[in-house]
C-alpha cells in the first residue's frame, strides 16, 4: 500500500488506519535499523560474538552432564578441526592458483575461533579423568570470552552512538513537534 | 511556523525511507487540515518515545559499559 493510499485510508478511518499506520511503519522502521545496523562491521562483529558466547554458555552448561552433555562439546570440536584444516586447504589451493590468500574467509561454524585447536581437543582429556562430568568446553568458552567480550562492548558502543542520534532533538523538531501540542523536551 | 511546515519538517526527521518521506511530503499539499493534525501529531508523539527509549538504552548502556 502506498503512502498516498495510506492518506486517503486515514480520511475515511482516522481512528484504525492511524494506529495501522504506526504499526506498520513502525515494523518497518525496526527492520531498516535492524539492516543498518547489521550493515556495520563493528555491529555485526560483536552480534556474531554475542550469538557466539551464548550458544557457548548453553554448550559448556550441558557438558557437565556425562555423555549426553559431552555431545555438544564433541561436536564444536570437531567443527572447529574442520574449520581449521578447511582454511589451511583453501588458502594453500588460492596461493597456489596465484590468487590472494587474504580473501579466504574463516568458517564462522568454529564457535571458538580465536582458541588454538590444541587447547580445545587438549582440554578433552579433562573429559576422561572426570568421567564426562567436567565441562571441558567451559575451559574453551572462558578463553573465547577473552576475546569476545571487547568486540561485544565496541558493539554496544556503536549501538550507542546509533541510539545518541535519536535522542538527539533540534530546536526545528521541537518547534514543529509543538506546532502538534507535543512537548519533545 | 504552520502545520504543513511543521508536517514536513517532521516528516524529514523521521527514520523512514527517504524515498517515502519524499512520497509523505509529496501528499502534504492534497491532505486536509484534520490529516495535517493527525499525522503531525502521531510523528511527534512517536519522536518524544523514540527519544525517550532512546535516552534509557543509553543510560542502560553506559552502566553496562562502566561495569
Amino acid at each position: 500500500m502506498s503512502e498516498r493510499d495510506t492518506a486517503a485510508m486515514l480520511a475515511s478511518k482516522p481512528e484504525t488506519a492511524g494506529t495501522e499506520l504506526s504499526a506498520m511503519e513502525r515494523l518497518r522502521e525496526a527492520n531498516e535499523q535492524l539492516k543498518r545496523l547489521l550493515d556495520d562491521p563493528i555491529f555485526r562483529t560483536g552480534a556474531e560474538a554475542t550469538a557466539r558466547t551464548a550458544i557457548n554458555a548453553m554448550i559448556a552448561v550441558a557438558d557437565m552432564f556425562p555423555i549426553v552433555g559431552g555431545i555438544g562439546s564433541f561436536a564444536a570440536d570437531a567443527t572447529k578441526v574442520w574449520a581449521h584444516y578447511k582454511y589451511r586447504f583453501d588458502r594453500a589451493r588460492v596461493i597456489k592458483a596465484g590468487g590472494d590468500p587474504s580473501k579466504v574467509k574463516y568458517s564462522k561454524i568454529d564457535l571458538t575461533p580465536d582458541v588454538s585447536v590444541a587447547l580445545a581437543v587438549g582440554t578433552e582429556v579433562f573429559e576422561v579423568i572426570g568421567a564426562g562430568a567436567v565441562s571441558t568446553h567451559a575451559i574453551e568458552t572462558v578463553a573465547q570470552i577473552r576475546h569476545d567480550l571487547p568486540r561485544i562492548k565496541k558493539a554496544f558502543a556503536r549501538f550507542r552512538e546509533v541510539v545518541a542520534y535519536k535522542a538527539d532533538i533540534s530546536a526545528e523538531e521541537m518547534e514543529a513537534a509543538m506546532v502538534f501540542d507535543v512537548n519533545l523536551e | 511556523m504552520d502545520t504543513r511546515t511543521a508536517l514536513r519538517v517532521l516528516i524529514e526527521s523521521s527514520d523512514l525511507k527517504q524515498e517515502d518521506k519524499d512520497e509523505m511530503i509529496a501528499a502534504i499539499p492534497e491532505m486536509t487540515d484534520e490529516e495535517v493534525r493527525e499525522l503531525g501529531t502521531a510523528l511527534a508523539k512517536q519522536k518524544k518515545e523514540d527519544a525517550a527509549a532512546a535516552k534509557k538504552a543509553m543510560a542502560a548502556i553506559d552502566k553496562m559499559l562502566v561495569e
